[in-house]
Order: structure tokens, then C-alpha cells, then sequence
């Protein structure tokens, strides 16, 4: 049985749009002719901003693209026999699929959306959702890479690795297990186009992308801003003690919103940082920054986040301490 | 048979990003925003974004449809308005302010500190001097000795009245996690005019200064363009 969706109320168009629209060319206008574009903090915003969008839209795309298959042409009967293992066996199996999916979290996002929509559990397209980001073979891969050179890089792809998988496990087996915290925002247009498979499958990938889209372009102005205003090295003194390293670091990864395919490459700037704080960074970061608190909103309802948080942040500081002691 | 308004928007908005991206691709301007191990989401984007939009064509005019919706043009302007900016900000750079926001965790040591493993065979470079810093041992590995000549352009990022530290953003995914690398430039006195975000090409021999940190004293500092490359 498919998951009660909850749509999105739609207004009809008016001329405000067109004035927004006429607004929106002076304005551009008004910066080139001022300069005001040329203000340090103005192009320091513009440049990460826009790189962070740039970046996530074509894996949103790909997410889409999935995420419209799965309603179009996955058979109902293949979703049911998913749906009859116990849940036992579907969280951790949900998990591992993440293996074979290698898309960062932008694209893991709208396909939970879609599993849960067509009536997988949702701690099974919780799980996920939140494992494909850390496990995928590309981020696993890249962490191996940027870590080799320190001589603790089996340590830290098998860190990752596990500590993502039982985030993920523990996560979707909480937060799944109360369907009050997750209520499946619809997308304002989740129709079918033309009434055949092709226009149906074409309404899905651009009403996910449309509504996916806007969120990531709002979390990445929030993350750019958050970059331009706030120096980052205020938690460079908060190094030496692990616990306060571990949750400085998920607190700037939260900031961040990095991608999980290239993280570990500015994680291992973090010098002064212990492996464990790091793997904090790694684990938290792509389960847990501002671009993806505004698509969990989206997506999810408002009381998807904290919920998350709350999971999150233990399990995380948890495996980064028994991390260090296995390391060390 | 008429325009289908709601699909007309998706495709606009699906059209409108390809081509962005489809112009960072063509003109080189992808290297201001992405780092290399990305550079390929650029003509992957433009492709799929491209062919997401086509695909939309045979459904643009389409069999009774709803009007567009407040909603549909509110979200399309949301998803168009960082092309605003662009046009708006057409060339933006980190410059020293970025540079005084952006974590650089080196130069404290203490417990925890780990640098990574060098031993190349190419010139010293801002990374090399960065954790050089951080670490004698790396110091040793990476050819980080004094007297060793070093070439660097990179821009000014803070200025003294003894030196200069100049700067370069090491990008590995996108501008998002840039990293500063600086390299401290000590100046004689008939040196200086030099202004921060001015980009300068620096050739010098590797020096300790009072506290024994690796600098550069410059046998010739020249002011250059800023590269089209901003980024090691």
C-alpha cells in the first residue's frame, strides 16, 4: 500500500510573477551598473553559492531520473515483494543497496522519496537514502585516495564505511518507526503528462527536479552565507580534545555542505585534527549539512531534521571514540 | 491543442541550466568554480540537463492542461535566480577575504596533528611550505630546505610592513571547500606598494625567519594578472 502523501497547495499565477521577474532584471542591472557585484563578500557568496548548485543540480537530475523510473515503470509487485520482508532484513539490506548506487546525497533524496511513495517502509528508504552517500564505491574510493598519502587509508574507508552503515541502520530503524516524523511532502505537479508512460515518465523527472532543485539553490545560499560571514579556523583551538574536535568538525561539515564524492579531500586539511575528528567530518557531512537540511524539510516534514540530529550526533561521536581507540 | 504551461516551465528552467553549464564548458569558465576531480559534472550537467530538456519537447504541446500554477513560477524563479547572480557577478574570485574565512588548520601542531606522506621530485610548492611548517619531517621529505629556490604566483592576502603572505586556494570538489595555502614573502625595505588581492609572481630562496618558520626571501617579486586557473 502506498504512503499517504501530503500535497503541496497551489495558487493560481498572477501578475505579481512578472513584476517579480521585471524586479528581479533591475536588480541585476543595478549591480553591474554599481559594482556593488565587485564587493569581496558579495563575489566570496556568488562564487560558493553558485559552484555548490552547479555541482548538485545533475545529481538531483540523476536522483530525479531514478526517482521517476521507480513510479513509472517499476511494477507494482516488485515494490510489494520488497515490502513483504520483514523489516529485519530490509533496513540493512536498504543499506547496503547503497553500494551499487554511486550518486552523492542530492540524488539519494528524491529516490527515498519515491520508494516510500510506492510503498517501501520508510526506515528501509531511510537507510538508504542516508547510507548511499558514505558507502557508494566513488566515495569510498576517493577517501582511500585522499588518505593513502597519511598511511591510514584501509582505516578510514573501512571507518567510514561501517560507522556510515550503522548511522544509516539506526537512523532509518528510528526514525521509520514513528510515521508521524515522516510525512512525504508532494510535489506541487506529480501528474502525468499526456496520459502515456513516456509523458508520465517526463512529468515525474521534471516535477521532482523542479521542486528538488529549489531546495538545494535555498541550502546552498544559506551554506554560502554561512561561509562568507563566519571564519571557519574560531574551531581550529577545539583540536585537541576528541569529543569537542568530533562535534566542531560535524558542526563545520554541517556548514560545509560539501560533497560526499570529494569531502575527505578537505577533510585531511584539517591537520591539527585527529583521524576520529575526521571521521566524524566524513560520516556526518553527507547525512547531515544545511542544503540537506532544507531537502529533508522538503521532502520529509519539519520534524524530520532534529529527529535525525538527535540519531545522528551520538552514533557518530560514539564510533568516532571507539575509532580512535582502535587506531591508536 | 495548446501550450502546455506547466511543462513550458520545466523545460525553460531544465534549458536555461544546460546552457549555463554548456557555457562554463566551452568558455573554460568551469575552473572558477569547480576543482579538478569535478571538472566532468560540467558536460555531464549540460548533457542530461540538455537531453532532460528535450525530452520535455513532444509534451510542450500537449492535450488539455492546467494552468501554471503561482507555486510552478515561484519555484522556477528560485532555481533561475543563481543564473542572476551570475550575470550579476559574472567573474567572482576568493580573494583575501576568503582567505581570512576559509579554515586553514595548519601551524599549531599539538597531539593530533597529521601531515601527509611527501617525497616528490617537483618544485616546492604553497602546500609543501604550508605543512613544511607544520612538520620537519615532511619538511625533509618535500625538499623544503633553506636555499632551496622556489618560483610561486599566488595573491596577496595579508600585508606588513616586513612582508607580505601570499596565498593560493587549493580546490578539490568546488569553491565550497576551497583550502588557503600561504607562503610567507619577507620584504627588504625598498620593497612594498604591494596591495592585498594584488597577484604577484615570486622568485626566491627558501629562509627561516626569527621564529623558525619557512619563508621566502624574494629575489624578484612581480606584480601579474590574476591567472585563468585561480586555483593550485
Amino acid at each position: 500500500m502506498a504512503y499517504q502523501q501530503v500535497a503541496v497547495p497551489a495558487r493560481s499565477t498572477t501578475p505579481g510573477v512578472l513584476i517579480g521577474v521585471a524586479g528581479l532584471t533591475v536588480l541585476v542591472l543595478a549591480v553591474r551598473v554599481t559594482g556593488a557585484g565587485e564587493a569581496p563578500a558579495v563575489e566570496i557568496f556568488a562564487l560558493i553559492a553558485t559552484s555548490i548548485i552547479v555541482e548538485a543540480l545533475p545529481f538531483v537530475l540523476l536522483g530525479s531520473l531514478v526517482s521517476a523510473l521507480i513510479e513509472v515503470y517499476v511494477p507494482e509487485r516488485a515494490l510489494d515483494r520488497i515490502a513483504g520482508f520483514p523489516l529485519s532484513v530490509q533496513i540493512p539490506g536498504a543499506a547496503l543497496g547503497g553500494l551499487a548506487f554511486p550518486v552523492c546525497e542530492c540524488g539519494s533524496v528524491p529516490v527515498a522519496r519515491r520508494l516510500i511513495a510506492r510503498g517501501v517502509h520508510p526506515s528501509a528508504a531511510v537507510a538508504f537514502m542516508l547510507a548511499a552517500p558514505i558507502v557508494n564505491p566513488v566515495v569510498l574510493l576517493s577517501t582511500w585516495i585522499a588518505y593513502r598519502g597519511f598511511g591510514i587509508g584501509p582505516q578510514m574507508v573501512g571507518g567510514r564505511a561501517l560507522l556510515g552503515l550503522v548511522v544509516a541502520v539506526a537512523a532509518g530503524w528510528a526514525l521509520g518507526a514513528d510515521r508521524a516524523t515522516i510525512v512525504l511532502k508532494r510535489a506541487p505537479s506529480d501528474e502525468h503528462a499526456g496520459g502515456s508512460r513516456g509523458g508520465g515518465f517526463v512529468a515525474h523527472l521534471s516535477s521532482e527536479f523542479a521542486y528538488m532543485a529549489k531546495f538545494v539553490v535555498i541550502g546552498a545560499a544559506l551554506a554560502a552565507a554561512l561561509q562568507t560571514i563566519v571564519p571557519q579556523n574560531i574551531i581550529a583551538g577545539l583540536a585537541s580534545n576528541t569529543v569537542i574536535a568530533s562535534l566542531a568538525l560535524m558542526a563545520l561539515a554541517f556548514v560545509l555542505s560539501l560533497c560526499s564524492e570529494a569531502d575527505a579531500f578537505v577533510a585531511i586539511s584539517f591537520t591539527q585534527f585527529s583521524p576520529a575528528a575526521q571521521l566524524a567530518f566524513l560520516v556526518s557531512g553527507p547525512v547531515l549539512d544545511t542544503k540537506l537540511g532544507f531537502l529533508y524539510g522538503a521532502s520529509f516534514g519539519v520534524r524530520f531534521v532534529p529527529r535525525l540530529i538527535m540519531v545522528v550526533v551520538p552514533i557518530v561521536l560514539a564510533g568516532a571514540l571507539w575509532f580512535e581507540v582502535l587506531i591508536t | 491543442m495548446r501550450l502546455d504551461g506547466r511543462i513550458a516551465v520545466r523545460f525553460v528552467l531544465l534549458l536555461a541550466w544546460a546552457s549555463f553549464l554548456a557555457w562554463l564548458w566551452f568558455s573554460g569558465e568551469m575552473v572558477r568554480y569547480l576543482g579538478p576531480r569535478t571538472y566532468w559534472v560540467i558536460p555531464f550537467g549540460a548533457l542530461t540537463l540538455g537531453g532532460a530538456a528535450l525530452a520535455h519537447l513532444p509534451w510542450l504541446r500537449g492535450g488539455p492542461s492546467e494552468p501554471v500554477r503561482r507555486s510552478d513560477l515561484v519555484s522556477g524563479l528560485i532555481v533561475v535566480a543563481p543564473l542572476l547572480l551570475v550575470l550579476a557577478v559574472p567573474q567572482p574570485d576568493l580573494g583575501s577575504l576568503a582567505a581570512s574565512r576559509k579554515a586553514s588548520f595548519g601551524g599549531g601542531g599539538g597531539p593530533a596533528l597529521i601531515v601527509p606522506g611527501a617525497g616528490h621530485d617537483g618544485e616546492v610548492a604553497f602546500i609543501d611550505l604550508s605543512y613544511a611548517n607544520e612538520s620537519e619531517e615532511y619538511a625533509l621529505k618535500a625538499g623544503v630546505v633553506e636555499d632551496e629556490i622556489v618560483h610561486l604566483t599566488g595573491f596577496v592576502s595579508e600585508v606588513s610592513p616586513d612582508r607580505v603572505r601570499l596565498t593560493r586556494f587549493y580546490v578539490s570538489c568546488c569553491a565550497a571547500d576551497a583550502v588557503p595555502y600561504s607562503a610567507d614573502i619577507l620584504l627588504s625595505p625598498r620593497m612594498g606598494g604591494y596591495s592585498q588581492d594584488q597577484w604577484l609572481r615570486v622568485r626566491g630562496r627558501i629562509a627561516k625567519d626569527d621564529d623558525g618558520r619557512y619563508v621566502v626571501e624574494p629575489t624578484m617579486i612581480e606584480p601579474v594578472a590574476g591567472p585563468r586557473d585561480p586555483y593550485l
